[in-house]
């Protein structure tokens, strides 16, 4: 039986994380939702047109990095990378798991999540899957990598095309 | 699992019931009800609240509350102490005229009684009363001896056995007889073998009222220090010596041939003594008191209790808000404190719970100096000197008042 890390203190870290993210720090991001039943893949297994839900507000933390120029025969581009750590207990409540093809607005860039990442536990337990118990431990964080893309090929801002123009809603559980 | 229930943070507001506090010794006061939300909430708001979370719950400001208030009363209570022990040592601590069975709240008046026991302890070195029993040894003196043994003699005079060293003379009744007794009486005009004829009839420390001639008292001095210097300058002298547990008498006892031998008759000597075991008794139970059960003997069992908050003045209660709130800033502290660092996403949070304990522990020492200090000059000591130096004060400055001066 471990001494501590007990419940007790991972509602302590919750508290302490939720001010910190909610009313401290305060940034929020756009996060739109990927719906891969109605993004159709080609051949090659590649979505022309993807479809996300209308996006929500999450407040995470952002580390953005600074972006890398990149000057080709197809004229000039840049690139960025960010990470986007947002609080497990926060999503846990708002039931949504961010995964890869998800879309974050922030900063007025888009970005689309490479990487999923829940593995900063306190003192080193995930409740979920200690095999003494979910008494102990917590799990702190879910860690999104993400990288700079372009608005329109993603369908995400409302460009001209025909038919009903609107997202559907987004809901729990996605 | 939902970490946002019952999570560890001051939620605004509390609703205080009796049994809240660790020791409830004020839960009952309906002033310390209604002001334990109140602080509770001026504690939180004093941390930041709510402009910031604070991890603590109601409990913990009430026991804050608590615990502030009965620093109070002990800082209270050591002077009350200090000024009220000496009077108190010795009652019944469980005395009728207590209220509930303390003197909290209560005007103690002074009293002799410590001094007066002090004072029996010098009585009975000085021989002018005491607590301690003199008791009286006569030794039947032997024609010849003139060494006796104390114990010895107390052993077969009042069957008391004792060890070497046990006692203490206090007196020895050894003198030579009054000179009185061989006076000539000047009043008595009817002959100077008069007073012989009184000393064969156990009449000889009398003056008999017959007729008087008029003659100066220095007259009979003189008469009666000239016997007195005659025996010590012609005879053998009424002298002792104690050594260890003997006594040596002079002169040396003769057989009793009659008052006209040049040395003196004695068959008996007196001797007042006290026995050291019960000086020693004496000493420690001061009186038979000091050493009973449920009597006030000292500082820990003088029965001094908390004050009622319903009766502890503003300025008091000011006191136990600050004292409060430092209390509650240190336990928050040592909630942050638990752990160096908070793990957040993606990184980690140092929080200033070294800084609050730092914080709360200095406000405290402040507080407790402040109050010492004041609290101080409350003794019935400092109190009596600050009055003594207004009158002194206010004697000079009426010296200076010009005198009216009579202008018929």
């Amino acid at each position: 039986m471990a001494l501590f890390g007990s419940k007790r203190d991972a509602k302590f870290l919750a508290a302490i994380n939720s001010e910190l993210i909610n009313s401290i720090i305060d940034t929020e991001i756009l996060f739109y939702k990927l719906i891969v039943e109605q993004s159709n893949s080609n051949l090659y297994g590649e979505s022309e047109q993807k479809t996300y839900y209308d996006s929500i507000l999450i407040p995470c933390i952002i580390t953005k990095e600074t972006k890398t120029a990149n000057m080709d025969d197809y004229g000039h581009t840049y690139t960025r990378t960010a990470q986007f750590g947002l609080s497990r207990d926060l999503l846990e409540n708002a039931e949504i798991y961010p995964e890869v093809g998800d879309i974050v607005f922030w900063d007025n860039e888009y970005y689309e999540i490479d990487n999923v990442d829940a593995n900063q536990y306190f003192v080193g337990k995930n409740p979920d899957t200690w095999p003494n118990g979910d008494n102990y431990g917590y799990s702190v964080s879910v860690l999104c990598d993400a990288h700079a893309t372009k608005q329109t090929p993603q369908n995400i801002t409302n460009i001209r095309r025909g038919g009903n123009n609107q997202s559907p809603a987004f809901t729990k559980g996605i | 699992m939902d970490y946002s229930v019952q999570k560890p943070i001051w939620p605004g507001s509390s609703s205080f019931q009796p049994g809240d506090t660790p020791f409830g010794f004020f839960d009952t006061d309906v002033m310390f009800q209604q002001h334990a939300d109140k602080f509770a909430k001026l504690a939180a708001q004093t941390m930041g609240y709510p402009i910031m979370d604070v991890e603590l719950q109601d409990i913990n400001f009430y026991t804050a509350f608590e615990a502030a208030i009965v620093e109070y009363s002990n800082q209270v209570n050591q002077v009350n102490i200090v000024n009220n022990l000496v009077n108190t040592l010795g009652i019944k601590t469980e005395s009728a005229f207590l209220t509930d069975s303390s003197f909290t709240g209560a005007l103690v008046g002074n009293s002799f009684g410590y001094i007066t026991k002090l004072s029996k302890a010098y009585g009975t070195e000085a021989d002018s009363g005491g607590t301690i029993p003199w008791k009286t040894l006569k030794i039947d003196v032997i024609p010849g001896q003139q060494t006796y043994n104390l114990i010895t003699e107390i052993s077969r005079s009042l069957g008391l056995v004792l060890s070497s060293g046990s006692i203490e003379v206090k007196r020895v009744l050894h003198n030579a007889p009054p000179a009185i007794v061989r006076y000539f009486d000047p009043f008595v005009g009817t002959g100077l073998g008069s007073q012989q004829l009184l000393d064969a009839f156990d009449f000889g420390g009398f003056s008999p009222s017959v007729s008087f001639m008029m003659m100066p008292i220095n007259a009979d001095l003189f008469r009666l220090q000239s016997i007195e210097f005659n025996d010590q300058i012609r005879k053998s002298q009424y002298s002792f010596e104690i050594h260890g547990d003997d006594i040596k008498l002079w002169p040396v006892p003769v057989q009793p041939t009659g008052s006209t031998s040049a040395t003196p008759y004695f068959k008996n000597v007196f001797i007042e003594f006290i026995i050291t075991e019960d000086k020693d008794n004496q000493s420690v139970l001061f009186g038979n008191t000091a050493l009973l059960n449920d009597v006030v003997s000292d500082a820990s069992n003088i029965p001094y209790t908390y004050q009622s908050y319903s009766n502890i003045n503003d300025m008091g209660r000011a006191w136990i808000f600050k004292y409060g709130t430092a209390l509650a800033k240190e336990m928050l502290g040592f909630v942050r404190g638990k752990y160096s660092s908070v793990p957040i996403p993606n990184g980690e949070v140092t929080l200033n719970g070294s800084d609050l304990i730092s914080q709360g522990q200095t406000e405290k020492g402040e507080l407790i100096t402040q109050l010492r200090e004041f609290l101080d000059k409350l003794t019935k000591e400092n109190m009596m000197t600050r009055q003594n130096a207004e009158s002194t004060q206010m004697h000079e400055m009426l010296s200076k008042v010009p005198l009216k001066i009579y202008v018929g």
